[in-house]
């Protein structure tokens, strides 16, 4: 039962990952590599404001999420000049950097949290504390669940209600036609600050989640490898809707579980969840490319 | 939004109202909405645009002609926000308060991210634009087309979506009304929800121009908007402009090509001729749009294939013609075959668009093309004439039936395989390199001979080439220099042509006389051919 639980708890804070990515994949139709590189900042941030500053759980990850939101100016800001693969690469280069000072910004003579040693590097910050709200701690995996799925549903009902608002139908067709979008006055480089903003915000609450579940946390949260994660379940799933991610995430999660009953050495488990994602991408992208549940192609 | 707000009925003239209280604005009554001097553009050395002056008024309909390559595009463009010129002011006089743009911009004016020259800029001035390939939202429906024109939307900030979507929610189902409303009067009605790639080619246009004036422009530049359209979508199109001009008093630019001028003689105003980099005006009349049509008469036909030509009319299924130019010789000798199709069905998905008649029943496309003959193909919109070059061509797979090309099935053959066999097909869309230079391509296609039809623009690249430069290119590595051609199909290639490229393109389909050339052409269009 407790394995179960843990699974819906990843499977929260995935829907939380591939609901924002899906804003600047799906609605906006650049495709981002950094979007891990956020995921690691807002659980760094959180892991080091409820460590050092004893923030509860909600200021916590609110904050987070505004930094994350501010940093994702490093990203959009060259979506304004830069399109298709010149983009992607711009998005590479950011996670690149981000990765970087996570793993580098670090100092053995210096107390963790301080500005000489923010990150502790590859040794990553261990006993980040569990959330707690209003007193009420969610320690176990238990009642744990409960807060990941509230959030994750708060989250999902954002991204709904933005979808379904005319922001979310001039992204549309800014995504569709960029310069007929601007010839009827639409400012297109607001629009993208916007939806990277709101979706690094977003995935901020899933870098906090997972921070706050697992209680240690390290670079590898914002290697490249997480992102290509990530954007395999909006890929996969399908773009430009709203079921397309939260089904991307369900078989992305499912996938290494279904691989633990065919008993394959730990050694090569890991690497062939890897290749088994690449292989999906590429069979997706030739025979289905709109994903399981998607609403349009990625082109 | 701006509707477009169509009496039901006409006002009732008042008796007493004196005719001088009822006489319209004259020319100099009317205020001045975009004025623009010394506007100075190069490309690469070339100068396109030298010092043109230019005024529009409110309620004017301008016709801006040019031959290709003397820079309309790049005009339009550059009033849209879409390119910044190398010198001179333009001044935004349509929306209550005006706005001044002088280049070249400063190096600190382009740091104020509130004072850029781009499109949403100058669409904040009151610019709108309709291009020649229209630009729906095909993804969205026919009102949402429309609704997310509407300027200043309080849903279009994802703050307040989240937290008023209650207001916003009432200032969108207000929006939706009047779009519905603005769809009832183009003929719309009960197609809101239908999206923007299912409605015809006239339907869009008419949906493209209502979406330029809900967005509230005052001044409509229009690119080529007859084009691709049959004698009903080009009423319908200028049935709105005029209601537009008239009623809104939306100030129109208009580019079009010289076979449509024609129809818009009644709606014109003021006549642009750009050459040499200026602008010279002039009052349109029935003279000058005769002189301007003379490369549009039947002549430039009978010169395709000399002065004995004959035309021969065949009528084909749904109002589709085919007219054949023989000259007397090939009429009277007996010509071999040099395409046939027998009993042809193409479908799309499972619908059929060729090989049907008039009432629905599927029996199959029929016609032949004779060794060394010129034929035209021309039939209205919807009809199908892409999906029959391309199912020739060997791009579209055929339901049923067969093409032979010189006495040969080829009808599991490969498009490269058909082009082994002699076939050349020119599409009228995605027929263009961008990245490639004139000379490169013609190596690409192979023609030797083709310097001395593009000799003034074989350096250049494709990607600076105007409309008109880039059909003439396509014209000439179509295949009709080529000595291996045995049929040519060419799709719409008088599109983008202007008076004198026409002559070129007759030049070059003279040079083929070694091949059979089917020519489609986008429309009816008068004078009938």
């Amino acid at each position: 039962m407790n394995y179960l639980i843990h699974l819906l708890i990843y499977f929260d804070i995935y829907v939380i990952v591939a609901l924002s990515l899906n804003l600047i994949v799906g609605y906006c139709g650049m495709l981002s590599l950094a979007h891990a590189a956020f995921y690691a900042v807002g659980g760094y941030a959180y892991a080091l404001l409820a460590l050092k500053l004893g923030c509860g759980f909600l200021p916590a990850i609110g904050i987070a999420a505004v930094i994350c939101a501010l940093l994702s100016l490093a990203v959009s800001l060259p979506a304004w000049r830069l399109k298709g693969d010149f983009f992607v690469l711009a998005s590479l280069a950011v996670q690149a950097l981000i990765f970087s000072l996570i793993y580098n910004w670090s100092d053995a003579n210096a107390a963790l949290g301080t500005w000489q040693n923010l990150t502790n590097g590859p040794f990553g910050i261990p006993g980040i504390p569990k959330a707690e709200i209003a007193g009420l701690r969610f320690a176990r995996p238990t009642s744990f669940i409960w807060l990941a799925t509230a959030l994750a549903v708060a989250c999902a009902f954002i991204v709904w209600r933005l979808k379904k608002s005319p922001w979310g139908r001039v992204l549309v067709s800014m995504r569709e036609d960029e310069l007929a979008a601007r010839s009827l006055g639409k400012n297109t480089r607001l629009l993208k600050v916007q939806a990277i903003a709101i979706a690094s915000g977003l995935v901020a609450f899933a870098g906090a989640l997972y921070a706050a579940h697992v209680s240690y946390l390290d670079p590898s949260s914002a290697s490249l490898d997480e992102s290509i994660l990530m954007l395999s379940m909006v890929i996969v799933g399908g773009v430009g809707n709203f079921r397309g991610p939260i089904i991307g995430a369900l078989v992305l999660i499912a996938l290494p579980e279904l691989l633990r009953f065919a008993h394959l050495p730990d050694a090569i488990a890991a690497n062939l969840r890897l290749g088994i994602y690449g292989l999906l991408l590429v069979l997706m992208m030739h025979f289905r490319p709109q994903g399981l549940a998607g609403e349009y192609r990625l082109s | 939004m701006t509707a477009i707000v169509e009496p039901k009925t006409k006002p009732q003239a008042d008796r007493n109202e004196t005719p001088a209280a009822a006489a319209p604005r004259t020319e100099v009554e009317r205020p001045v909405v975009l004025a623009a001097r010394g506007l100075r553009k190069a490309f690469g050395g070339q100068v396109v645009l030298d010092g043109v002056d230019l005024e529009l008024r409110e309620g004017e309909v301008i016709l801006l002609r040019g031959d290709n390559g003397s820079g309309k595009t790049t005009l339009i463009n550059i009033l849209t926000g879409n390119l910044e010129p190398d010198a001179g002011t333009i001044h935004y006089l349509a929306d209550g308060s005006p706005r001044e743009f002088r280049f070249p911009r400063r190096w600190w004016q382009e740091l104020n991210p509130f004072d850029h020259f781009t499109p949403e800029s100058t669409a904040r001035e009151g610019i709108g634009r309709m291009w020649q390939d229209v630009r729906l939202f095909n993804s969205q429906s026919l009102r949402d087309n429309i609704a997310v024109a509407e300027p200043r939307h309080l849903g279009e900030n994802p703050i307040r979506a989240i937290f008023t979507a209650g207001r916003c929610r009432q200032q969108e189902a207000e929006i939706a009304r009047k779009a519905n409303e603005m769809l009832a009067r183009l003929g719309l009605a009960g197609r809101e929800t239908s999206s923007g790639d299912k409605i015809s080619l006239g339907q869009s246009k008419r949906v493209a121009i209502a979406r330029a004036v809900a967005a509230g422009a005052r001044i409509l530049f229009l690119d080529e908007p007859l084009a691709g359209l049959d004698h009903q979508g080009i009423q319908g199109v200028l049935s709105l402009l005029t209601y537009v001009a008239g009623e809104n008093a939306i100030t129109l630019v208009i580019v079009e090509h010289v076979f449509n001028q024609l129809h818009l003689r009644d709606l014109v105003t003021s006549d642009w001729f750009l050459s040499n980099g200026k602008i010279t005006t002039e009052q349109l009349t029935a003279r000058t749009t005769d002189e301007n049509l003379k490369t549009a008469s039947p002549e430039w036909l009978k010169a395709l294939r000399g002065d004995d030509t004959e035309i021969v009319d065949e009528p084909l299924a749904r109002g589709a013609r085919l007219t054949r130019l023989r000259s007397s010789k090939q009429a009277h000798a007996n010509q071999a075959v040099a395409l046939e199709l027998r009993d042809l069905i193409v479908n799309r998905g499972s619908r059929p668009v060729i090989g049907f008649d008039d009432n629905r029943n599927v029996s199959g496309l029929n016609f032949n093309l004779m060794q060394g003959e010129v034929a035209l193909l021309q039939a209205p919109n919807g009809w199908g004439k892409t999906t029959l070059l391309r199912a020739i061509g060997g791009t579209l797979p055929i339901h049923r039936g067969t093409v032979i090309l010189q006495g040969n099935d080829v009808t599991r053959s490969l498009a490269w395989q058909r082009y082994a066999a002699g076939l050349r097909v020119l599409q009228a869309r995605d027929n263009r390199f961008q990245s490639l230079a004139v000379h490169e391509v013609t190596s690409l296609a192979r023609t030797p001979k083709a310097a001395e039809h593009i000799a003034d623009i074989a350096n250049k690249r494709c990607a600076s080439l105007s409309g008109g430069e880039h059909q003439l290119l396509a014209l000439v590595t179509s295949g009709l220099l080529d000595p291996d051609a045995r049929v040519v199909l060419l799709d719409e290639p008088l599109s983008a042509f202007d008076g004198t490229a026409i002559a070129k393109a007759v030049r070059l389909v003279r040079c083929a006389a070694h091949a059979s050339i089917l020519i489609v052409l986008p429309a009816f269009s008068e004078p009938r051919i």
